[in-house]
């Protein structure tokens, strides 16, 4: 994990250096405020955990009409500071995050109607108990840094078009987890039952791609869309009930100039 | 007094219903391949109703819907009866079934008591029959054996509902006056009120 850690903070940092390296001798650079939101879908897979029964495989001819299905999202939301070079072909930022990454496990019902699963609860000599469960959610917390890279194609034609690389590196601050039972009566097990998953990492480190476009004049305060894609999730235990893959997302970035007497 | 009987009788289907429970899920076919041996279910103790073996390297396999596993106690005699077919692509329909002389449980839940046992089937008390479109072939077994690896008293959401007897099987024998040899058996089912006969 830490190694993780430290090779993203020193491939990000060494790409810190070139851009501010390149930028030493442009007379202007352009800085603006960056109050930033985004949200990313995260298809992921379920481990082969031996206390929850069957379904977790497909039968064959696909007879099996119910599955388990597992679902990761994350949203975030923060505030950067970044530097556009003055020749308007980079741009990056840096500041502070606060990102929650929510994982769930559920069954959707298919030709039967069910809408539960059975897990395992505990096996006490010849007794076996299995309980019904409807979901298993997560939820945690990170603070972090993001570091955006921006590569504007053309400047001098397509200035608001542009491609990105990001990664921020996140702390855990909480996390939460909470089962639902078929059965109401059941509810006093959800402890026992939450508590057979890990525990989430101390880390959270995504790393994506995409493109954006700025909508309004990018010299002044101005609005930007990204689509990001692909979006990977490099600390594969940041769920504690899932293994994350790979996704997608968005984000909106509203931008004000800070250095207001650039002149383009 | 027949009005009292009367009360008494549906007090008690109703107590009946209460102490055990069915669970239609449970009752379901989860047949999961072993990656080892294709063909066949993977050995699991989770009452997924499957069974295979291999009859002379054929897959003999429980049917994706019916009763895999059915016990029957006549008399003195208990009889565990696996029906499925042969081939993975074929229809032929096939049983297997082993009956246990001097093995007498008045219910299912005695069954629990052949938890972690093996039983030698070249012994007197047991009997192998190999059944091909109903019609029964005893086999004359030299060696094998049958496990029952664990037996389970299953309950959920704390309401009793079932026996799950998993466990494994190889013989040789002639059946029919050819020999062949059943190899890698392995059986996980639910045993309720359903497929338990007592008469």
């Amino acid at each position: 994990m830490f190694m993780k850690v430290k090779s993203t903070l020193l491939i990000l940092s060494l790409v810190l250096i070139c851009t501010l390296k390149a930028s030493a001798q442009d007379e202007k650079p352009f800085y603006y405020l960056s109050f930033e939101g985004g949200a990313h879908v995260i298809f992921s897979q379920i481990p082969e955990y031996d206390f929850i029964r069957g379904d977790l495989s497909s039968y064959g001819g696909g007879s099996v009409s119910e599955t388990i299905y597992g679902q990761s999202d994350y949203w975030y939301a923060g505030v950067k500071l970044n530097k556009r070079t003055a020749n308007q072909r980079f741009a990056f930022g840096t500041g502070i995050r606060y990102t929650q990454f929510n994982s769930s496990l559920g069954k959707s019902a298919g030709e039967s109607n069910s809408s539960y699963f059975y897990m395992l609860l505990r096996e006490d000599g010849s007794s076996t108990e299995y309980l019904k469960v409807t979901d298993i959610e997560e939820h945690s917390g990170f603070i972090g840094i993001p570091i955006e890279y921006r590569f504007f194609l053309n400047p001098r034609v397509y200035s608001k078009f542009y491609i990105k690389a990001a990664a921020s590196v996140n702390y855990n601050v909480f996390s939460s987890r909470s089962a639902g039972f078929y059965n109401s009566s059941m509810d006093k097990y959800e402890h026992d039952i939450t508590s057979k998953f890990d525990e989430p990492s101390d880390f959270f480190i995504p790393l994506y791609f995409g493109a954006g476009l700025i909508l309004g004049n990018d010299q002044k305060s101005n609005v930007s869309l990204e689509f990001l894609v692909p979006s990977f999730v490099l600390t594969k235990n940041v769920s504690g009930i899932l293994e994350p893959v790979t996704g997608f997302g968005f984000q909106l970035n509203i931008q004000i100039p800070v250095n207001k007497n650039h002149e383009a | 007094m027949k009005r009292k009987y009367f009360f008494f009788a549906l007090f008690a289907t109703v107590a009946m219903s209460f102490g055990c429970s069915r669970e239609y899920n449970l009752e379901q076919t989860i047949f999961i391949y072993d990656p080892e041996f294709q063909d066949l279910p993977i050995y699991s103790e989770w009452g997924y109703n499957t069974f295979g073996a291999y009859y002379d390297r054929e897959a003999f396999i429980s049917l994706y819907d019916g009763v895999p596993l059915k016990i029957v106690v006549t008399g003195d005699s208990t009889t565990f009866i696996f029906s499925g077919h042969k081939g993975s692509f074929s229809d032929e329909q096939m049983k297997m079934k082993f009956v246990f002389f001097n093995y007498n449980p008045s219910d299912y839940l005695d069954l629990l008591e052949l938890d972690n046992t093996t039983y030698d089937l070249t012994q007197e008390n047991i009997m192998v029959i190999v059944s091909f479109k109903d019609v029964d072939y005893v086999a004359s077994v030299f060696e094998g054996s049958i496990q029952f690896k664990r037996a389970q008293n299953l309950y959920v959401d704390e309401h009793q509902v079932e026996v799950i007897l998993s466990g494994l099987f190889n013989f040789k024998a002639l059946v029919n006056d050819e020999p062949v040899s059943v190899t890698d058996g392995r059986f996980d089912c639910g045993i309720d009120n359903t497929n338990f006969f007592n008469y």
